[in-house]
């Protein structure tokens, strides 16, 4: 036990709660032995949810616990229903110390469901129609993701907040932002194509299409063998073919003789031929898959085998 | 096994199964330790984990059934579900892995089980999805658990399954894995909830497995150890989530098997038993089970086989007559034929 913990038993503004002992029975299956500290904290809280109390300092004392524990969700629950008792009996309560509060909390502890759903609960109830509300939590968003750029649940935030509130301007040049910074963040990629999917309509338009292409293949052109950029090309396509642009297969084609390793344009090109189904497309198919089988790829040499003896059915069935 | 001297044997091609085994039998001697009380919401979760692992290894008997089953009915609320500890809240996790250990114990006559389906119907959304507990975490993590839980009580009727397949396939990302949500990044621990919970309603035609299958075996990295998500580090946890994924699709074949199972013997501790996230981290239960889960799937050392879906052994599953259409090591798969 630390030395300057006080407990709660020996605090004046306490005296008037009976803390209840957890109550194992006689012989515990799976005795819990807590460290001294959070068991006094929890003998209070247990005789806060039965004598369901809902004041200022009972807000202090789930400060102290979910600091020590933040995935307890009951705590949590309790906790907005203290809080939507404030504003029932309007009670004067520190809403932005509370925002403050879960700020903190999730640079501690930047993965806790608990602390990430509060704070929607709190946005959404508080600060969602606020002059600038959605903004700053967008700034706080940022800085999140500037520590971890692959956090999923500031990125789970991020998408609510855009989508619940339409908070979409700004979203693509956030992206080239980050993936400026890092062009290989997987994330980043897929939060562009998340902004596109919910503002525009599948198929997109032959402008957009043209515009990601050329955006992807930049980034391709970086590094050949970051998987993300390619994966979002392939993407864009849906609901579309993308044999009906000619003038990508003929830009892979020069990739393809330039990046000699790369297994991500040697794909890309199978599947158009695929797409295209002729015999010729479908025989040149075969050609790039034994290449990535015996030579480029050979660490996947099982998964071409597998698209070589596919393609090869398709073949016998145009012919 | 082969000895490099008198008592050590060379982890990183031995799986040292006894000492997994003592491991984790000792777990819940630790009660003093940080860990332990920080992880007390979780230990049913945990307990899962645990015996399973040991189920694999053929050691459950060095678990005190009766006691553990009264321990774990402890744990029920009057709404059905189960809290991760006897004073804890349910939620769907936790009474997943109820269901899984009364399974393994041959025990699931001591549930009522009524209450409990009651309290997993409950959780359907009208939008097909299924929330974790009352405060509403929607995650397609929760379907797959409350899928599979009913699937198990033999009470899938009970949910709007078009609705659940529905909500599932919102959340299909075009790189062809799946996310939490409608929209979030795929990763290979959502994918394995998505591609189980897909497995169980018979809908795997609705996964686009060729591109999913690139994705995923995509995720091992040079050093023979998965990734869960483009870029990131291996973790011994995707030995299972991955490598469920593949094989539920049938593809396992396309990752490297040896010199996946390298790699988790890598992350074997060779003084006190267990199994890390990566080689040379401090080992725990959950990985320790992911680990061996993993090794027992790809067919090494002579492990009990573990279902890809369900997560438990394939031969209790076939005693509780599950169709296994995807497990070629179940009776059930013949007869799929």
């Amino acid at each position: 036990m630390t030395d300057y913990y006080t407990p709660f038993g020996e605090r004046e503004e306490w005296n008037d709660v009976k803390p209840i002992e957890q109550n194992d029975g006689e012989h515990p299956i799976c005795p819990i032995a807590y460290s001294e500290e959070f068991k006094d904290k929890m003998n209070y809280f247990r005789a806060i949810l039965k004598s369901q109390e809902k004041s200022l300092r009972v807000i202090d004392l789930l400060n102290e616990i979910v600091e020590d524990n933040a995935s307890n969700y009951t705590v949590w629950f309790y906790r907005r229903e203290v809080l939507k008792a404030f504003e029932e009996n309007k009670i004067d309560f520190d809403i932005e110390g509370e925002m403050e509060f879960l700020t903190d909390m999730s640079e501690s502890d930047p993965k806790n469901y608990q602390v990430w759903n509060h704070r929607r609960f709190i946005f959404e109830h508080y600060f969602a129609h606020k002059d600038n509300g959605s903004e700053k939590e967008k700034e706080y968003l940022n800085n999140m993701l500037l520590s971890d750029s692959k956090n999923y649940h500031a990125w789970s935030h991020r998408q609510w907040l855009l989508k619940t509130f339409k908070q979409w301007s700004g979203e693509l040049e956030y992206v080239d932002k980050l993936l400026s910074l890092d062009h290989r963040n997987n994330s980043a990629w897929n939060h562009r194509y998340f902004v596109l999917s919910n503002t525009l309509s599948f198929p997109f338009g032959k402008d957009i299409i043209d515009r990601e292409i050329e955006y992807s293949l930049r980034s391709i052109k970086l590094s050949p063998n970051n998987e993300s950029p390619w994966s979002y090309l392939r993407g864009l396509f849906k609901n579309q073919k993308i044999s009906d642009y000619p003038e990508l297969l003929v830009t892979l084609k020069e990739l393809k003789a330039k990046y000699i390793g790369c297994s991500h344009v040697n794909s890309l090109i199978i599947d158009i031929y695929e797409e295209q189904s002729t015999k010729d497309s479908l025989e040149q198919a075969l050609v790039l898959c034994k290449l990535l089988s015996s030579t480029v790829d050979q660490i996947h040499q099982k998964y071409w085998n597998y698209k070589h003896s596919s393609i090869e059915k398709q073949l016998l069935a145009i012919k | 096994m082969t000895t490099t001297n008198s008592n050590e044997v060379d982890h990183t091609t031995n799986m040292l199964k006894d000492k997994h085994v003592e491991y984790i039998i000792n777990l819940d001697k630790k009660e003093k330790s940080f860990e332990y009380w920080v992880t007390e919401h979780l230990r049913m979760n945990g307990l899962y984990w645990g015996l399973t692992a040991l189920n694999l290894m053929n050691s459950i008997d060095k678990m005190n059934k009766q006691e553990l089953i009264d321990w774990l009915l402890s744990c029920q609320k009057p709404n059905g579900g189960f809290g991760g500890n006897t004073h804890h809240d349910d939620h769907l996790l936790s009474t997943l892995s109820a269901i899984q250990i009364l399974v393994q114990f041959d025990s699931l006559d001591k549930l009522d089980i009524d209450s409990v389906v009651n309290y997993i119907v409950k959780l359907q959304q009208e939008d097909g999805s299924f929330i974790g507990d009352q405060y509403g975490e929607v995650d397609t993590r929760f379907s797959f658990v409350a899928i599979l839980a009913l699937s198990l009580l033999g009470h899938l009727d009970k949910i709007n399954q078009d609705k659940a397949v529905e909500f599932i396939n919102k959340c299909k990302n075009f790189d062809g894995g799946y996310g939490s949500i409608p929209g979030a990044e795929s990763h290979a621990g959502q994918i394995y909830t998505c591609v189980g919970a897909l497995a169980i309603l018979n809908r795997l035609d609705t996964i686009d497995i060729d591109n999913l299958g690139w994705w995923l075996c995509e995720r091992q990295l040079p050093n023979g150890g998965l990734n869960g998500r483009p870029e990131k580090s291996s973790d011994v946890c995707y030995s299972w989530w991955v490598v469920s994924s593949l094989s539920t699709i049938d593809r396992l074949d396309w990752i490297d098997n040896d010199k996946l199972k390298t790699y988790i013997l890598k992350c074997q501790d060779n003084e006190t038993g267990g199994v890390a996230d990566k080689p040379g981290d401090m080992p725990d239960v959950f990985h320790t089970f992911f680990g061996i889960a993993g090794l027992s799937l790809m067919g090494y050392f002579d492990l009990e086989h573990i279902d890809p879906v369900y997560a438990l052994p394939t031969k209790l599953l076939d005693k509780l007559n599950i169709n296994l259409p995807w497990n070629k090591k179940s009776k059930s798969f013949a007869a799929n034929k």
